[in-house]
């Protein structure tokens, strides 16, 4: 953190103002200045500022309270925070060789979904496993290849050891997320798992789609998602951002004031034009040199539009995420086009690039684990198909989630994959999420992925 | 009024369309008379029901009435994969009469393996001019899902599709 | 601040089917557990919806909390004459949402 924070010292309008405690650091939040979210006062709503405190004697992490975020601390652990400590190096393991190993504990264990589970990335010969995932090997014959015990222990144990420190799998061992014993009974079933014949995969069922490796990848059509009927997300951004962006708020001006009205709807901007923010929403993530940081459409706002017209406007707040979405979706069909070239950009797409590869939380995964073809790009973790971030728009949001039927923007999103990551989240609004959205949104930029916004998904 | 959109930050109701899928567990609950608290819901129209079996539900809509397969009479637009059982777009099409004395009058959808498996039932009159219609359903998990038109005759006929419900890995 | 969004097509003539599409917003509540078991209360989700055209019932459902959030909908009218559409949701807290669209011809 120290040296991150003399890099952009020069930037830093009045750095000791961040040290004077939380108070202080409210007040000036207009006019002062932070880098990291130990610094930066979040103006994020509370299930949003990643708060840790204790409950009952048991400390938790404050989240939101839908969609299985849950409450579970893990501040012992790497996080995606400046300066956060580095996830220990790879371990070796020993297998101990007093225990059996059961063949039927194993099978079990691979499919507790509390342990991993090993059958989100692994096909097995199990039928009712559904849905199975392919990101990593299908293990349907790997006990006909004359693996050592040894061997197939040290992979479950900390396959960093034999395959490099880039190894997308977790260490379950060396991260105490399973027992010596349980991986003695992993590797016994892992051993029994010969195929039909031996080394032929058994098929289990018939069913193309239970195997990851032939299912189709089909996307349930909802309609035009820039349908106001089809998406309600679009229905709550006019009920909300659009009369907000009229509202006069305590300092006498409304987003109007400055920004111009909001004109007849066209196909692309379906609940109104704004003439003078089309094309801006694809600029963001941008250096705001006021603040000494990056921000997306959603920071700006929570700063921008309490400052100009005195009514709050927190971030994964509703009104943020609706203006966000009705500011962005004035740029629907431009390409993304963030400021490369731009030496603070440049240090951001640094940092954010560092995050992407670092790896945080009990798990110690990494974004590039699952967002990369070494990993589970454009592969099956479970149902769910995942991205892969040199090839596909990650981020287009906010959009219209489906499975929590609110919109959310990219920040809840980083914030949910935490609780799988087992690490604790950042406010929403954190400048390290801004980082790591601006190394994502420069692939989409050198790409020309397109604007589209909100798109409407599971 | 109160725009029920606005409750991003509130806790509740959200992840029990998991427990549709578990059959059984109300069995009873309903008769045991808890009176209804809210205006308006005199009727107990939102207190919850028995769970029933697919079995009973045809039964108790369709007596022992035939289900014709419905072929190529009805096209229905199911996702054969979704996503998550929140959110699941039906879209049916159909070809069948719409005339004064021979028309489609109810459209039933049926989750097999919901808790309750009736979801809706649409009805027309012969005004609608042609059977064109959709909603979306939820769907505890992984389950069949029928579509039944019932024509203004009593006669049926059935759309069934498996949908399979992938809330998994890590949610996504 | 409506609640209920109906959109047709701009334009019809005599003897056409019209998509009607309608959208309330509507939490749909859903069964909780505590426990093991269903919590019993009166949920609040729409258990019917009615549509006429001119007046004259064109459609009609009941429905459940197998239904999803924000409920959807889409039903054919056949109009002979322009005229408006009413579509009203009820819900289980006695409740009624109403949106009207125009047919023009």
């Amino acid at each position: 953190m120290k040296a991150w924070i003399k890099k952009h010292l020069p930037r830093l309008g009045r750095p000791g103002i961040a040290l004077a405690g939380v108070g202080i650091l409210a007040a000036c939040a207009t006019v002062g200045t932070t880098v990291t979210s130990k610094e930066w006062q979040t103006n994020a709503i509370p299930q949003a500022q990643g708060i840790v405190k204790e409950v009952d004697g048991k400390r938790i992490q404050q989240r939101y309270p839908f969609g299985g975020f849950g409450t579970a601390n893990f501040e012992q652990w790497p996080t995606f925070a400046a300066g956060s400590p580095a996830y220990f190096p790879p371990k070796q393991g020993v297998m101990p060789k007093d225990i059996k190993g059961d063949p039927k504990k194993g099978h079990a264990l691979l499919k507790d979904g509390s342990k991993g589970p090993c059958v989100a990335c692994h096909l097995i010969p199990d039928a009712s496993v559904w849905p199975a995932g392919n990101v990593g090997p299908d293990l349907r014959t790997i006990g006909s290849r004359g693996i050592s015990d040894d061997f197939l222990y040290q992979v479950i144990y900390d396959p960093r050891v034999l395959y490099g420190p880039d190894a997308p799998m977790a260490p379950f061992g060396a991260s105490g997320m399973w027992t010596p014993e349980e991986i003695v009974h992993a590797v016994a079933y892992l051993q029994t798992l010969k195929g039909d014949p031996p080394g032929v995969p058994q098929e289990v069922t018939k069913d193309p789609d239970w195997n990851p490796f032939t299912r189709k990848i089909v996307r349930p059509d909802y309609g035009d998602p820039l349908d106001p009927i089809v998406n309600p997300g679009l229905g709550l951004a006019e009920n909300l951002a659009v009369p907000r962006w009229n509202k006069v708020g305590p300092k006498g001006q409304s987003c109007a004031s400055c920004h111009g009205p909001i004109t007849a709807p066209d196909d692309k901007r379906t609940i109104g034009v704004i003439t003078s923010m089309v094309g801006v929403g694809a600029q963001y993530p941008k250096w705001v040199r006021q603040y000494s940081r990056m921000m997306s459409v959603e920071d700006y706002l929570a700063a921008h539009g309490p400052e100009t017209t005195g009514d709050p406007m927190p971030s994964q707040g509703d009104d943020n995420i609706t203006m966000s979405i009705l500011v962005k979706m004035q740029s629907n069909g431009m390409p993304y086009d963030i400021a490369l070239n731009d030496r603070n950009v440049k240090a951001a797409i640094a940092r954010g690039e560092e995050m992407f590869n670092r790896r945080v939380g009990q798990r110690g995964q990494s974004c590039s684990n699952c967002h990369t073809e070494r990993g589970g790009g454009r592969k099956f973790l479970g149902g769910r198909f995942l991205a892969d971030v040199e090839k596909d728009t990650m981020i287009n949001h906010p959009y219209w989630r489906t499975a929590w039927q609110r919109p959310i923007d990219i920040r809840i999103r980083f914030q949910w994959c935490m609780t799988p990551l087992r690490t604790n989240m950042l406010p929403g609004d954190s400048p390290e999420y801004a980082d790591l959205e601006t190394f994502i949104i420069a692939k989409q930029t050198r790409r020309g992925d397109k604007v589209d916004v909100p798109r409407l998904s599971h | 009024m109160k725009n029920p959109l606005l409750t991003t930050h509130d806790a509740g109701r959200r992840q029990a369309f998991r427990i549709l899928g578990a059959a059984g567990l109300a069995a009873g609950l309903a008769s045991l008379g808890v009176m209804p608290r809210m205006a308006g819901a005199a009727t107990g129209l939102g207190m919850p029901k028995p769970g029933e079996k697919v079995e009973e539900t045809i039964a108790r809509l369709f007596g022992n009435r035939p289900l014709q397969a419905a072929g190529d009479k009805m096209k229905v637009d199911l996702p054969l994969i979704a996503e998550n059982g929140a959110v699941v777009p039906v879209r049916i099409e159909s070809n069948l009469p719409m005339e004064a004395n021979n028309y489609v009058k109810n459209v039933y959808i049926i989750t097999d393996k919901n808790r309750r498996p009736f979801n809706a039932r649409l009805a027309l009159t012969p005004d609608a001019g042609k059977l064109s219609i959709a909603t979306n359903i939820r769907m505890g998990g992984t389950s069949d899902v029928r579509v039944i038109a019932e024509m203004s005759d009593g006669s049926l006929y059935q759309f069934k599709q498996e949908v399979k419900v992938t809330v998994g890995g890590c949610g996504g | 601040m409506s609640q209920v969004r109906i959109r047709v097509q701009d334009k019809a003539k005599a003897g056409d089917v019209v998509n009607v599409r309608a959208l309330v917003t509507h939490p749909m509540e859903n069964m909780q557990t505590r426990d093991g078991k269903i919590v019993e209360k009166n949920y609040n989700f729409i258990h019917k919806v009615e549509a006429s055209y001119n007046g004259k019932p064109v459609f009609e459902a009941e429905t459940t909390q197998a239904v999803s959030q924000n409920p959807f909908f889409s039903f054919p009218v056949k109009v002979n004459e322009p005229g408006k559409v009413r579509v009203i949701f009820h819900d289980t807290e006695g409740k009624t949402y109403t949106g009207e669209a125009d047919i023009k011809f």
